[in-house]
């Protein structure tokens, strides 16, 4: 005979928890699969009503951001230049410019930290590479701060610059490319192929000899720094951006193109990409990858950062506001909670990586729910309404548009080629894929 | 007979005895070191009811290898959870027993002054009987089988904590009340009155008058749906969500009148038992028709019920006989028992034991052995004054509840509750602030009332026909040819050409098929467009001529 003792189920003083009795038995949880459903859907709704993506901005520039540098090992600083030659220092946190460096004449072209992070090297159109201390707190506007450790007159024009991970070593590119070591002054090697003039590149994180550039005769060229000779070159039917390495995978990088599309590279098979990445309406400028390895962002010229995860084609998310013009810079803080995006009406923005993620720190409890929401989101996710709740992202008119034209343009193309299939000789007009057509040639 | 014996759920075992009625029993057991140990050796029994359908998947028939390492992480995880599930039983509280009889003896002599002898005060508390004059009465108790409202023909109705016998309300409503029913919460039920439905609050204020439901035989509450569901004397159906205050469906059954309408608890299906001795189902989102029917018996329907987990049905028919169904095959009734006299009502309680009702008598029947659907044995045997009303179990409890003419009595009837609640899901003990958070998340995760089926995991499963659909409107193209495998042998110009026209056609119609299923999308397309530019409507449509209907 049931007889409980209510002892053992009320809580005896009312600072404590209420006392929790489960029994897993299927048969006293009903409709379990509908009710997981509705909280699947509640959760996805929950989901979008949080997306509040954007969360402040830097402004301290007086001109457009052409390039932003993450240090290596703070994640609340970040180093930003501009088109009128300055370079600014930011605290994140306090979200203020903590000094700012009339570095160049004309636009800085590139930034990188150096391996420990105390330094930075910046070059800029004035065929300089200057080298500056990062460390804001031992600045005491002095003038001697306001100066750079160390200048390196090139011979060449610069474009861009990127640190090696871990040796004294950084390479610059514009007519050729060089390798440096940090106290030198003259280039270690120079590398060149034929007379392309680079306007990106960029070391391997974890294969870390290996470099890849981006020329301006539509080509992306691999070298290595051990070598005498560029490694390999593809050619692609439009120009190549920008271009950032997978972090977590050595072989893999990413492709801004000026297409409109990103491409994922497999560096052991050039002649084809992995993948394409759609959606873009514009030019695609800048790409960053997170430190997972798992997504990248991307800014463009049509005004807004898409982040994509690397194995789809469509992208996960779209950040835009009124007044962010075209996209210049982008990176993906190393904590992978925050994207900062520089754009040509100059100031740099901040936002979530993931737009409904909590910030701060969470409740253990708070944490198990969110879990628990995300497992039911991804259980549910091919149902029709919670699809349609989750895919939904309202877009500016003009890529709202942009996106229907290019849709029919394509199915135009698509159109016309079957017609011209039909009317030839068979097999003169063959099949030939989105992604072999990207690729003009690859050379060794 | 001197002494029963009825098993406590608490410390103290009775081990030779449980061993001999209840195997199960010992997992209970958790002060018992002994069987401490046991327990954490599962058999695949314990693992079993833990487990939601079928986890294997022929592997065989996935050809790559990542789905198929996709599905074995994912039958693990399930494993994993229901065998962890099945461990988690050495943490519940309470154990469950039946009454033990002395050798020579048999339960169904014992009667309640018995039990209640042999039991601790606060279970024998648990036995009682209100006199009432306005019977015959009806009774409904809340699903965390605290709370009760009874209803008397005559207009009675009074809504109490029947443990503690604290009474929220007490009143007349001057008119033939017909059903009562709580609705989500102890703070609300709705009474079918001789013409229309009310609600009133714990207090006995009507807060509520549903005058679409009129001349209500039956009521029922889907809690999960917030449904209100009414069945009446013109043989309506109507489906009320009292959450909005809005109509779901109405529309008219297959029969004259509803006189016994019951819900299905584990799938919200409403079942309605007819005078042709025919069951019938129905949903509101299915378009007035029937989910299922069934011929039960061959004469009028006295009585039907469902069990907890909705697996089993029970009919009783004016021949006499009570069937028991299977609700997942209907062709034939599992069991069927032939009884003295007519049925007039049946319950089933959370752990299956089934009440019958015939006249003034109350018969209880045990389902002895658990695996066996059929081998129910008389229990127990109850005598009211006067004939009984309605029936039911409380849940989490050993009690049942009679509503009768000469008033209420509530009797023990030791095993048949469920012994461990799910404080998430329902708790007896709960706060008035519990209660609040409990309404919010009842709300958040209300079940919208087109997903009643007669499947609950439908909707975890693949549309297949849907799927097929899709596929189908796929166009073909971008499919390359395949070019004939060509013999080495010299063959002779004719026979090259005629080689190279078959090519050539095989191509051009597969060229063409896509061009035409491309066009035909393009209409489709256009369809749809011109469609919706004909539905948008316009200001002045209202100053057009209405189309009689």
């Amino acid at each position: 005979m049931l007889s409980r003792n209510p002892d053992d189920y009320i809580r005896d003083t009312k600072t404590e928890y209420h006392k929790l009795q489960r029994n897993y038995n299927p048969s006293i949880h009903p409709f379990e699969e509908q009710r997981e459903y509705v909280r699947a859907l509640n959760a996805t709704k929950m989901e979008r009503i949080f997306a509040k993506p954007f969360l402040s901005d830097l402004s301290g520039h007086n001109d457009g951001i052409s390039c932003i540098a993450k240090h290596p090992s703070q994640l609340s600083t970040l180093v930003s230049g501009s088109y009128d030659g300055e370079i600014c220092i930011w605290n994140l946190p306090t979200k203020t410019c903590t000094r700012k460096l009339i570095a160049h004449d004309g636009h800085v072209r590139g930034i990188t930290f150096s391996t420990d992070g105390n330094r930075f090297m910046s070059v800029g159109d004035d065929k300089v590479v200057k080298t500056w201390i990062s460390n804001s707190q031992e600045m005491d506007d002095d003038e001697d701060d306001m100066a750079p450790i160390n200048t390196i007159l090139s011979k060449t024009v610069l474009t861009s610059i990127t640190h090696h991970r871990r040796d004294p070593l950084f390479a610059t590119c514009g007519e050729v490319c060089q390798l440096w070591e940090e106290t030198r002054n003259e280039p270690l090697k120079t590398l060149q192929w034929g007379a392309d003039t680079l306007h990106h590149i960029q070391f391997n994180l974890v294969e870390n000899n290996l470099l890849a550039a981006c020329t301006s005769s539509r080509s992306i060229i691999l070298y290595d720094r051990r070598e005498g000779k560029p490694l390999r070159k593809i050619t692609m039917t439009m120009r190549p951006n920008f271009l950032s390495w997978n972090p977590m995978e050595a072989f893999s990088f990413t492709v801004a193109n000026e297409d409109y599309n990103l491409y994922t590279f497999d560096s052991r098979n050039l002649n084809l990409p992995k993948r394409i990445h759609e959606n873009h309406v514009a030019a695609v400028t800048c790409v960053d990858y997170a430190p997972t390895g798992k997504e990248f962002v991307s800014g463009s010229y049509d005004k807004t950062i898409r982040i994509y995860e690397v194995e789809k084609t469509n992208s996960r998310e779209i950040y835009h506001t009124k007044r962010q013009q075209h996209i210049t810079a982008i990176a993906w803080s190393l904590d992978n909670k925050y994207i900062f995006s520089g754009s040509d009406e100059m100031n740099i923005r901040i936002w979530k990586a993931y737009a409904s993620e909590k910030l701060g720190p969470l409740k253990p409890r708070e944490k198990d729910a969110m879990r628990y929401n995300q497992a039911l989101k991804q259980k549910f996710s091919t149902h029709p309404q919670i699809k349609r709740i989750a895919k939904h992202r309202q877009v500016p008119k003009y890529v709202y548009r942009q996106q229907d034209l290019l849709k029919q343009a394509k199915e135009k193309e698509k159109r016309k080629e079957t017609n011209r299939r039909l009317n030839s000789k068979p097999g003169s007009v063959p099949y030939v894929s989105q992604k072999e057509r990207v690729i003009v040639r690859e050379d060794e | 007979m001197d002494e029963i014996k009825v098993e406590k759920s608490e410390k103290k075992p009775f081990e030779h005895k449980f061993k001999k009625f209840n195997k199960s029993f010992q997992k209970h057991k958790r002060f018992n070191n002994k069987y401490r140990l046991q327990a954490k050796e599962l058999d695949d029994k314990q693992i079993k009811k833990y487990q939601r359908g079928d986890v294997s998947v022929h592997r065989g028939k996935i050809r790559t290898s990542f789905f198929k390492h996709k599905f074995l992480r994912q039958e693990q995880k399930f494993n994993f959870a229901s065998k962890h599930s099945a461990r988690a039983e050495i943490l519940l509280n309470e154990g469950e027993g039946f009454i033990i009889p002395d050798e020579g003896e048999e339960t169904i002599e014992y009667t309640q002054d018995d039990i209640k002898k042999n039991v601790d005060i606060t279970s024998a508390s648990k036995s009682f009987n209100l006199n009432l004059d306005f019977g015959p009465y009806n009774l409904n108790y809340t699903r965390n089988g605290r709370h009760l409202v009874i209803g008397g023909k005559k207009g009675h109705i009074a809504a109490f904590d029947w443990i503690s016998k604290k009474l929220y309300c007490e009143f007349n409503v001057m008119e033939e009340v017909v059903d009562v029913k709580w609705l989500h919460l102890e703070t609300m039920f709705a009474v079918a009155q001789k013409k229309w439905v009310h609600f009133y609050d714990n207090k006995g204020t009507e807060i509520h008058c549903v005058k679409k439901m009129n001349d209500v035989n039956q009521l029922e509450f889907l809690p999960y749906h917030f449904l209100l569901v009414s069945g009446d004397d013109k043989g309506w159906l109507k489906w009320l969500d009292v959450s909005i205050g809005e109509m779901v469906a109405e529309f008219p059954s297959l029969d004259d009148k509803i006189t016994i309408m019951r819900q299905n608890p584990s799938n919200a299906v409403t079942c309605i038992a007819s005078a042709k001795g025919v069951v019938s189902m129905w949903a509101p989102a299915n378009h007035r028709q029937t989910l299922a029917r069934i011929l039960c018996h061959p004469a009028p329907l006295t009585a039907l019920a469902f069990n907890v987990d909705g697996t089993k049905m029970v009919t009783a028919g004016m021949d006499k006989k009570v069937k028991l169904w299977d609700t997942r095959m209907f062709q034939n009734p599992v069991a069927q028992y032939h009884l003295n006299s007519t049925v007039h009502n049946i319950t089933i309680s959370q752990k299956n034991v089934m009440a019958v009702a015939m006249g003034e008598v109350c018969e209880i029947f045990r389902n002895i052995n658990v695996d066996e659907v059929d081998s129910y044995t008389k229990y127990l045997r109850h005598i009211e004054l006067s004939p009984i009303k309605s029936l039911q179990f409380v849940p989490y409890e050993d009690v049942m509840g009679i509503g009768s003419k000469n008033g209420f009595s509530s009797i023990l009837v030791p095993g048949s509750g469920e012994a461990n609640f799910d404080t998430l899901e329902q708790n007896p003990f709960r706060t008035k602030l519990q209660r609040r958070e409990h309404e919010v998340k009842l709300l958040l995760e209300k079940i919208p009332a087109e997903l009643i089926t007669l499947d609950t995991s439908q909707i975890v499963n693949v549309d297949v026909d849907r799927m097929e659909e899709r596929f189908e409107a796929k166009p073909e193209v971008h499919i390359p040819i395949t070019k004939l495998n060509e013999r080495k042998k010299a063959r002779s110009g004719v026979e090259k050409s005629k080689i190279k026209q078959k090519q050539h056609a095989e191509e051009k119609q597969h060229l063409l098929k896509a061009a035409k299923q491309e066009e035909l999308r393009e209409k489709k397309k256009h369809k749809k467009s011109q469609k919706s530019d004909k539905e948008e409507s316009n200001v002045l449509d209202r100053f057009k001529k209405k189309s009689k209907k």
